[in-house]
Order: C-alpha cells, then sequence, then structure tokens
C-alpha cells in the first residue's frame, strides 16, 4: 500500500520520496492540505506523512479532518516546531508519531516502518535482522532459522530494540516503552531480560553500553 | 555620584547659613538705629529733669543749684540767654544746636549723642551728652549674644533638617529596592498606590519604560524564535537531500558530500542552540518537576551515542551516583544543561582516551552538578568570556557554535543559580560545576 506525503516544501518533498522510493515504498505527494484531504477520500493509504505548516490550512485542521472522516490511517506528524504543546495537541488529534525537523532520514524511515508494522496487525511483514527473524504476527523469533522461545515481556523488549536498531536506550526509557504506567518494575529486571534474550540468540544482538543503557547495533555483527 | 539627600541638605544647609548672617547683619542694624534712638531719648529726658529741678530750684529760692554730679559717661551742658550757668568737666565746646545730634569732641575724639530742653520762659537750655562708646559696647555685646544663640538655634535645625530629609527621601530608597527586584522578562511592574505624589510620575515612568523593553524583548524573542524555526525548513530540505543521495545507488562516496554533511549537521547545532536560547530567555515555559539527573545524563550519552558523537571505545564515563538523584528542575532545561557540558567535555578533547567524570551532591538548598574532562580546558584569560554568546576560545574553532555555554549560564542565572569553570583537579581539563535549587 502506498504512503501519503504531505508537505508543501518540494525540497524535502523530493528527498522524501526519492529516499523512500530506493526502499521501494510507494509514495503519493500533496503540497496542500486540500490535496491531502482530496487524496485521502479517493484512495487508501498505509500512511500519512503530514507536515504541520501547510500553505492552506494548518496540519492540525487537516489531521482532524481526516480523523473525522473515519480514517484510522497512522499519522506520521513532521514538525518544525518542537514545543510539547504542538506534540501533545498532535497526538490528542489522533496523529500516532511525531518526527521534528531537522530529521535524520533514516530516522524517519524507521519510525515509518514500525508505524507501518505496528498497525497492519497480523498482516505485518516480518523482521529481519542478522541471523534473528521477528514475526509481529505470530510472535515468533527464529534466530539461524531455529525457532526461539521467548516469554512475551522479552519479546517486546528484543522487537522494541530492534525497531530502534542504532539507539541507545536506557533502562528507564525501555520501562517507559514497553509497561504501563501504573506497572511496577525493577531495573534489574531489564537487565535479566536482556542476559536471557542474550543467551538465547546471540550476545551480540544487545550491546550493554556500560553505565547507560542497551543498544542494538545498527548493523547487525 | 550626586546624591539627592546630600544636595537637598547643602542646599537647606546654605539657604539656613545665609538666614542666619541675614538675621545677624539685620538684627544689629535695628538695634544700632533702635538703641541710638532710646540714647537720644534718654538723654532728653535727663535734660527735661535738670530743667524741671531747676525750676524747683528757683521756686524754692535755692538759686545757686548745682544740677548734678558728675558722670563719666555723660555731660551737661546749661545755658541761660548767653551765659553759661553750667557745664560738667567733661563737656566739650558745644555749638548751641537744638537738634538731636552725633556731636565728635576734636580733642577726645569721643562721639557724644546730645540731645537738649529748652525753658522759655526763662531761656535756659540744657544740653545732656551720652558716651556713644558705651552704647557701641552694649550692642557688640547684645550681637555677641545674638550670634550664639542663632547659631545654636541653625545649628539643631541643620540637624533636624538632615533627619528630616532622610525620612523624607525614604520612599525614594524604597522604590529603588523594588525596581532592583524587577524583572524585565516576567512583565513586573512597581506598585502605583501607596506611593508619594511626587514619586508617582517617576514610578509610571518607569512602569512605562519597563513595558516598552519587555515589549521589544519580547519581540527580540519572537524573532530569534520563528528565525530558528524558519531556519529549521530549509536545513531539512538541505539535510534530507543529502542523506537521500548518500542513501541512493547514484552516491559516490566522495569528501565534498562528507563535508556537506558535516555543515549541514553543523547548521542543525546552531539552530538547535538558538532555539534552546530562544527558549531560555522567555524563561516562562518553566515547568519544574521531579527529574532523575542522572537518568537524564544517561539519555543525554545514549543519543550521543546513537548520533556517533560519542564513541564509547576511546571513552571512558563516571556518573556519581550511580542509581537515582531526584531534584526539581525544568527537565527540557537540565538537558540542555548537561548536553551542552557533555558535548563540550567531548568536543575539544582530542587524548586517546577521552575521560568525562560527572558528579552530582546535595549541599544546603541546591544541588550541584560537576562534569570534569581531561581535554585541554580553558585558559585563565578566557574564563570569563565564555559565557558571552558567540565567544570563541579559538578565533578557529569550527567545532562548537559558541552558544552553548551562553545558554548554560542562562538557564542557571534565570533560576538563580550559579556556573564555576575552573581547571579540573584531578583530570586536568575543564571542571564546570552548576549550582541549582533543587
Amino acid at each position: 500500500m502506498k504512503i501519503l506525503l504531505v508537505e508543501d516544501d518540494p525540497i524535502i518533498a523530493d528527498a522524501i520520496q526519492t529516499r523512500f522510493q530506493q526502499d521501494a515504498q510507494q509514495m503519493d505527494h500533496a503540497a496542500s492540505g486540500s490535496q491531502a484531504l482530496h487524496a485521502v477520500r479517493i484512495q487508501e493509504y498505509a500512511l500519512i506523512i503530514l507536515d504541520l505548516g501547510l500553505p492552506d490550512m494548518s496540519g492540525f485542521q487537516v489531521l482532524n479532518e481526516i480523523r473525522n472522516q473515519k480514517v484510522e490511517t497512522p499519522v506520521l506528524v513532521l514538525t518544525a516546531r518542537d514545543a510539547s504543546y504542538d506534540k501533545v495537541r498532535g497526538l490528542d488529534l489522533g496523529a500516532d508519531d511525531y518526527v521534528v525537523k531537522p530529521f535524520d532520514l533514516e530516522e524517519l524511515l524507521a519510525r515509518v516502518r514500525a508505524l507501518i508494522r505496528r498497525s497492519m496487525g497480523r498482516a505485518a511483514p516480518i523482521l529481519t535482522y542478522g541471523e534473528v527473524t521477528i514475526d509481529p504476527a505470530s510472535k515468533i523469533i527464529t534466530y539461524q532459522n531455529k525457532p526461539v522461545n521467548l516469554p512475551v515481556t522479552q519479546y517486546k523488549l528484543l522487537h522494541y530494540l530492534v525497531e530502534n536498531k542504532g539507539h541507545v536506550k536506557t533502562k528507564k526509557q525501555l520501562i517507559d516503552a514497553l509497561y504501563n504506567w501504573d506497572e511496577y518494575i525493577e531495573e534489574n529486571t531489564i537487565e535479566v531480560y536482556v542476559s536471557q534474550i542474550r543467551k538465547k540468540l546471540s550476545p551480540s544482538v544487545i550491546r550493554t553500553i556500560r553505565g547507560i543503557g542497551y543498544l542494538t547495533p545498527k548493523v547487525p555483527e | 555620584m550626586t546624591s539627592l539627600q546630600r544636595r537637598l541638605v547643602t542646599r537647606i544647609a546654605l539657604i539656613i547659613g545665609v538666614a542666619w548672617l541675614v538675621a545677624l547683619v539685620c538684627a544689629k542694624f535695628l538695634v544700632w538705629k533702635e538703641t541710638r534712638k532710646m540714647y537720644f531719648h534718654h538723654a532728653r529726658i535727663i535734660a527735661i529733669n535738670i530743667l524741671d529741678t531747676m525750676k524747683m530750684a528757683r521756686e524754692l529760692g535755692d538759686d545757686d543749684y548745682q544740677a548734678c554730679p558728675n558722670h563719666s559717661d555723660r555731660f551737661i551742658f546749661v545755658r541761660r540767654g548767653n551765659q553759661t550757668l553750667y557745664k560738667t568737666a567733661n563737656s566739650p565746646q558745644l555749638y548751641f544746636f537744638t537738634k538731636n545730634t552725633v556731636f565728635t569732641d576734636e580733642k577726645t575724639g569721643e562721639k557724644w549723642l546730645v540731645s537738649s530742653a529748652t525753658d522759655d520762659e526763662t531761656q535756659t537750655t540744657v544740653w545732656v551728652g551720652l558716651k556713644d562708646s558705651e552704647r557701641k559696647l552694649a550692642v557688640r555685646f547684645l550681637i555677641a549674644a545674638l550670634f550664639f544663640v542663632l547659631l545654636l538655634i541653625f545649628s539643631f535645625a541643620i540637624i533636624v533638617m538632615y533627619y528630616g530629609v532622610r525620612t523624607g527621601l525614604k520612599p525614594l530608597d524604597e522604590l529603588a529596592q523594588r525596581i532592583d527586584k524587577l524583572n524585565m522578562k516576567q512583565r513586573h511592574q512597581l506598585p502605583c498606590d501607596n506611593v508619594p505624589q511626587e514619586i508617582k510620575p517617576m514610578v509610571q515612568a518607569i512602569n512605562d519604560l519597563m513595558d516598552r523593553l519587555s515589549d521589544s524583548l519580547a519581540k527580540e524573542r519572537v524573532f530569534l524564535d520563528s528565525a530558528a524555526h524558519e531556519l529549521r525548513t530549509p536545513i531539512t530540505a538541505l539535510k534530507a537531500q543529502v542523506q537521500s543521495y548518500i542513501a541512493s545507488d547514484a552516491y559516490q562516496p566522495s569528501p565534498a558530500i562528507k563535508q556537506i554533511e558535516q555543515a549541514t549537521l553543523r547548521v542543525e547545532l546552531l539552530t538547535t542552540q538558538l532555539l534552546d536560547w530562544a527558549r531560555v530567555q522567555s524563561n516562562h515555559c518553566q515547568r519544574k518537576q521531579s527529574v532523575d539527573v542522572t537518568e537524564v545524563i544517561r539519555q543525554v550519552l545514549g543519543d550521543l551515542i546513537s548520533h556517533e558523537l560519542l564513541d564509547m571505545n576511546r571513552t571512558q564515563i563516571s556518573i556519581v551516583p550511580e542509581e537515582t538523584f531526584i531534584v526539581t528542575a525544568d527537565p527540557s532545561q537540565l538537558e540542555i544543561i548537561i548536553r551542552n557540558l557533555i558535548e563540550n567535555a567531548l568536543r575539544y578533547n582530542d587524548k586517546a582516551t577521552i575521560q568525562i567524570n560527572m558528579r552530582c551532591e546535595l549541599q544546603g538548598s541546591n544541588f550541584l552538578f560537576i562534569v570534569e574532562d581531561n581535554g585541554p580546558g580553558i585558559e585563565k584569560t578566557h574564563l570569563e568570556y565564555v559565557t558571552q554568546h558567540f565567544y570563541r576560545v579559538s578565533p578557529n574553532d569550527q567545532k562548537g557554535t559558541g552558544l552553548g555555554l551562553g545558554i548554560v549560564s542562562e538557564i542557571i542565572e534565570s533560576n538563580r543559580g550559579k556556573l564555576i569553570l575552573e581547571k579540573s583537579e584531578h583530570l586536568e581539563g575543564l571542571s564546570a560545576t552548576v549550582f541549582l535549587p533543587r
């Protein structure tokens, strides 16, 4: 399925389109809010990348309109403002993620992939990291083509780190991302999970950055 | 410096002094005139008395009347027709005038105040002279007494006036204290009520000035904020294009592209710091909450590693305490401080192994965040300037923006904290200590 890019700046739009085509992602481009709303009405998209600063209407209005039309397509908001007000408002209006300009193209790509995977549920494609595969649909993990039995919490942890490969995450960030706010998790638990994942897979899947956190390297070792 | 109090005191003292002098001169003049009048009157009364006594003696048949005994301070001269009936020894040669006269005896040089009385019946005239020097002495004595009394009164007046001026100017002192506490960023105003009438226009003028200044500050902030935000779009375009090209099949590794990417990242850093600066300037967005400082440190370090700005293979980092360290602060401000100090510790360090020690401590009502590194440090001559915006230790510095420490110190100042930069004792590089209220 296609991705809709709503971005009025032609140079940014061009760069994003070029990079996404490289990644074999089909993309439509709308340069204004009205074009975007028109596109959404006539076609179904896998994801919408929405810039907040549009010439004819604000991105918030577009987002509001899309959600009013009961379109459930995940929306990733691009904003030049990183004030938390914008973030909160965007998420309140039904955005699924936000990326602050100037962003890393690779990071945008990773976020888009993760969002699409999440929204597709059972139909989500299998995630491959070196000799590890993660199937979000069946929650089955294989290592060197052999299935590995991981408890749900460890599966979530591995999935999150692989999805965020190249990014160091502290124990607190992992807890915040994987558990609900009312669940009390000891930071030591993360250590235990990581060592168990390492044992069952390869030690290089999750690197410990001593005193800071954990990292799944960008390029599998 | 001119002091209003001193100006008032000197002027009033001057006025009182002049008044005192004028009072003395006037008193002298008046006393001089009045005593002379009084002396003439007195002489005339004596003359009339003598005439009366003579008349009485004549009626009693005692024609051989001797007027009165000699006094050194007066003379008596009696004449009937052309004949001198009587004169005291000290009597000068008179010219037989009838009006009150100041008569100078040429022989002795003595001045007399002479008055006369005439009995028309017997053609007798009595002249009585009173010594002027006596009167002058009395006048001088009186003036001298007045001088001291007035001096006393006026000195007292000056003291009272000094005290009065001091207490009278108290509202100004209070105003100064209030102005001292004003914060333009928070649009403070001076209260207009309970202010003396004379100061009210000044207070209003100051409030207007504050308004105008805050307006222009606010405009500057808005400009800075919009400028930084506007910059983000073209930077995004540049960065996205470069990265898109590098990721494409057409990409041929070339130093030029790498340098364009580097330059883009620097412009991005500058924009981020300008935005941080703008945000610090409008400190109304401060949101204090409890924050784990060591977690912020870890997240900043993690971010730096993710963005390949920190190579853990050549860096040794120690964080004390290793566990949590909870304080009350604005998390985003704390992150800006920590990020900038860590980036500084990394940026200029050419050592084979970079070492950064970070420590959090509580000290009274403050908490301390200390970053030490084994880098080149900052020479003493630069230390006091490095917090100025766009100040660079080396003019050829291509690495930093010259904004980082300025933003850090501005955040710390707006929180009434303190930043101390010095040579690190343990690591020989820079030691930055941040004091913030916890």
